[in-house]
């Protein structure tokens, strides 16, 4: 009777213990915050690496200016205050005192800004301003707490390329000296609310809460650790078993973690364009790239590839219906140059329309079965519905009676080709990220630039107009007259505005404000609220 | 013997430099690696600057004869991907995964085909037989990146006893052991029972039997031995192969090793990692096999190396 008596006891203690110890790993909160990343070029070396790349320093590196995270709207950080002067070529930043670096560096001054640019315009240097950056002909410290750049063009996009959207990372020059190159591969110092704590090659980097952050920001999460996986399938085996607690994951993985009680935070603004691209349109006379006979040369087939598409059902199928439209790539209403009418006459000129689209290939001597174009798509980690899109785009233009071969072959491929003008014939989606209208246009459609998507003589005419302009309603209208040549011209195949989105645990995570135009999709990491 | 060798030796040198040649080429072929490495902003004033600094506007042969001339040193370069490394670092930095992962792989799927081969030929057209037939069908017949996901579904998010991904520790390295081994397991015990049934039809077999040897001793000592031959070439094989194929492998299950290594590479075109990789592949591929060779010879003394 004892024994039987004793053993239930023991019985009633070990259910006790089990069930305290469930409630107490429940209840405890989450100290290290792991965050499942479809991938990066792994460096410490900030000015070798390009966008979107650069989440990696998000945490600990700070910039001169800011992002809101709500607004997206450029605001200071490390700098207090800016001025220009008339000609946009002169910039000067005036800092903010007693800001200090992780690990005893000492106090961020001029010096650091001066020293930072240099490592950013370097011979070694690929990031995605090393361009702008290079462009400065001095940069120098006027005292501890101002420094001036003096640019050898008008540079309107500066904001841009210094606030948390470019890459100028503000390291310490006093690292530097003691410690070198080395010294910084091992442990770079920032000012950022967290601190670099190391680095686990192919596996994950971590760093941990700073707790007098010059700012007073702190981090709900003590440490924050980002774990790589490129396949999508592990990310998500990662968050459903609690091994991550918030990640990126493709649009069509996103259901089943939705489903197991997962939450998906977005981008407060919408970051990245699909635009569909038809290569080989080259048409500043005598340009020796240009070949004959590329088939939407004709105003009224590129016309036609855009009516014979259903954008609303493209959207619903590979994106789950979360986009907005894009009328002009990468023209957006916050951008200069927004026109609202081109809203009211994309259904009449682009809208869905498969007969007309019909009559119009007809018209341009391509009745059905007469066209065949070869649609190339690549993959990349973080973007993972591109070759979706070229099916549906093949789907769609099977029903006009255009015939397609679709090609996934490696975005390195396209590249190439494009930059040596040798696109011909050839049509690809690909998402972009927002960026200012200018420096859009140099890349996409200015013959200097190495996009070579489009090119005219309107178009190199009124680039080199607007590089050249500093005020805004002028700039404003110049860009316009660009977005609306664009709109008539059906340069190419607008698509959707899209948010970036992650997944998150809600019993970890509860919220997180980021705009999502920041220079790694996923930045403001020390705002990531813990749920209670 | 040691003319056998020395004559390996250096044939080994010889397909070590034509494997160089071709990995050289083929890596240039695939186009060019600032393509992917430079920004989409990035104009042709920046192209050449960075061509200049990573030594691509020299002509091809100048570029291989560096190469070569730095290799034979063991000094593949600097990482064009990863910033501050050298290669020979990130291999170095690597490899310990992969040897982990490949060495439990080798040592699951020898400790499974060997005696499952062994009992199923025994026992031949027994239930035992049949279900090693089916676990030879099914091992060699599933993908490994299937093979994969499904075992981190079960073990690691419904049931939460393995994690997931990563290296850490021994219950990391089990998901990722078994599916690289997985195949090996089908492979080498079809090897094994079809070798097994050749020598135990064997007269001498017969011989030892009637001489009233235990039937443990029998099988286990005299025949295995005798059947070795074949599943050693296979072995010799296998290390190599676990080795390379641990791509997909390490990529499922985010192992931090050689193969994930080379998919970043491949995917950026960073050539040097590309190059040191595919030739220490090759060497690897190379000393195995001439450890399973050296290996027959005292397996099988009748075995005579001129």
């Amino acid at each position: 009777m004892a024994r039987k008596a004793l053993t239930g006891l023991v019985m009633v203690i070990l259910a006790l213990s089990v069930v305290y110890t469930s409630v107490a790993i429940a209840a405890a909160p989450v100290e290290r915050l792991v965050f499942a990343s479809a991938g990066f070029s792994e460096s410490n070396r900030f000015w070798t690496v390009a966008r979107p790349d650069q989440l990696q320093y998000d945490p600990f590196l700070e910039t001169l200016l800011d992002l809101d995270p709500k607004t997206g709207e450029v605001v200071p950080r490390l700098a207090k205050r800016w001025e220009v002067s008339p000609d946009a070529k002169e910039w000067t930043f005036y800092l903010h005192q007693g800001v200090q670096f992780h690990y005893g560096f000492g106090e961020f001054t001029a010096h650091d800004v001066v020293h930072s640019h240099k490592l950013i315009s370097g011979a070694d240097a690929r990031a995605t301003f090393t361009g702008f950056w290079r462009l400065a002909e001095e940069v120098k410290a006027l005292d501890d707490y101002t420094v001036v750049f003096r640019m050898k063009e008008p540079a309107v996009t500066f904001p841009y390329a210094a606030s948390r959207s470019g890459d100028l990372r503000i390291v310490s020059k006093a690292q530097w000296d003691k410690e070198g190159l080395e010294g910084f591969d091992n442990r770079p110092a920032g000012t950022g609310s967290y601190r670099y704590v190391s680095r686990k090659l192919g596996d994950s980097i971590l760093y941990e809460r700073v707790d007098n952050h010059w700012r007073g920001e702190k981090p709900d999460f003590k440490q924050l650790e980002i774990r790589l996986a490129q396949e999508e399938a592990t990310r998500l085996a990662m968050l459903l078993s609690g091994k991550a607690h918030i990640g990126d994951l493709s649009r069509q993985l996103q259901a089943d973690a939705l489903d197991k009680g997962m939450t998906i935070i977005s981008s407060q603004l919408p970051i990245d364009w699909l635009s569909v691209y038809m290569g080989g349109q080259y048409y500043i006379p005598g340009d020796p790239q240009f070949k004959a006979g590329v088939p939407w040369h004709d105003k009224r087939v590129r016309q036609a590839l855009n009516m014979a598409i259903n954008r609303a059902e493209m959207l619903a199928a590979i994106f789950q219906g979360k986009g907005k439209p894009v009328y002009v790539s990468c023209y957006d209403p916050s951008l200069e140059g927004w026109n609202p009418e081109w809203s009211q006459k994309f259904e009449a000129q682009y809208g869905y329309n498969p007969d007309k689209a019909k009559a119009l290939l007809k018209e341009a001597g391509f009745p059905p079965g007469k066209l065949k174009i070869n649609v190339v798509s690549f993959q990349s980690p973080g973007e993972e519905e591109l070759p979706q899109v070229a099916e549906s785009l093949s789907l769609y233009f099977h029903e006009v009676g255009v015939e397609t071969e679709v090609q996934v072959v490696d975005w390195a491929r396209i590249r190439g080709m494009n930059r040596e003008k040798t696109a011909h014939g050839i049509i690809y989606p690909n998402i972009i990220s927002i960026r200012p209208i200018q420096e859009w246009i140099r890349v996409a459609y200015y013959s200097k630039g190495t996009g070579h998507i489009y090119e005219d003589e309107f178009l190199e005419t009124k680039y080199l107009e607007l590089a050249q302009t500093t005020e805004p309603e002028a700039r404003d209208k110049l860009a316009r007259e660009i977005g609306d040549h664009l709109f008539d011209q059906f340069a190419d195949i607008p698509l959707f505005w899209l948010f970036n989105e992650v997944v998150a645990d809600p019993k970890v995570v509860e919220s997180w404000t980021y705009p999502g135009t920041g220079g790694g999709r996923t930045t403001h990491f020390g705002l990531l609220k813990a749920a209670k | 013997m040691q003319r056998y060798i020395a004559q390996r030796g250096l044939q080994s040198v010889l397909a070590l430099w034509v494997m160089s040649i071709v990995v050289f080429g083929l890596a240039r072929i695939s186009g060019n690696p600032l393509d992917v490495m430079l920004p989409l902003e990035a104009g042709p004033e920046e192209y050449a600057v960075v061509a200049h600094h990573w030594g691509l506007d020299k002509p091809l042969y100048v570029q291989y004869l560096v190469f070569v001339r730095n290799a034979l040193r063991g000094d593949f370069g600097n990482s064009w991907l990863w910033q501050g490394y050298t290669v020979m670092g990130l291999v170095r930095d690597r490899l310990p995964a992969t040897l982990e992962l490949a060495g439990l792989a080798l040592a699951i799927s020898v400790l499974i085909a060997l005696p499952i081969g062994v009992i199923s030929a025994v026992m031949k057209d027994s239930p035992i037989d049949s279900v090693a037939k089916i676990i030879a069908l099914l091992g060699q017949s599933m993908p490994a990146f299937w093979l994969g996901i499904v075992l981190m579904w079960i073990f690691a998010v419904q049931l939460g006893w393995l994690p997931p991904s990563g290296r850490g520790g021994v219950s990391s390295l089990l998901l990722p052991a078994i599916t690289l081994g997985w195949f090996q397991v089908a492979a080498m015990m079809r090897l094994v029972r079809s070798s097994m049934l050749e020598v135990l039809d064997s007269e001498f077999v017969k011989l030892a039997r009637i001489k009233g040897l235990p039937e443990w001793k029998v099988v286990w000592k005299h025949c295995l031995r005798n059947a070795a031959i074949a599943p050693l070439t296979y072995f010799g094989i296998t290390a190599g192969v676990l080795m390379t194929g641990s791509v997909v492998t390490e990529t499922v299950f985010s192992w931090p090793g050689i193969g994930l290594l080379i998919v970043d590479a491949v995917r950026a075109r960073d050539y040097h990692v590309v190059q040191a990789v595919i030739i220490i592949f090759a060497a690897i591929f190379i000393v195995a096999n001439l450890v399973v060779d050296l290996l027959y010879a005292y397996l099988d003394p009748r075995i005579q190396y001129q």
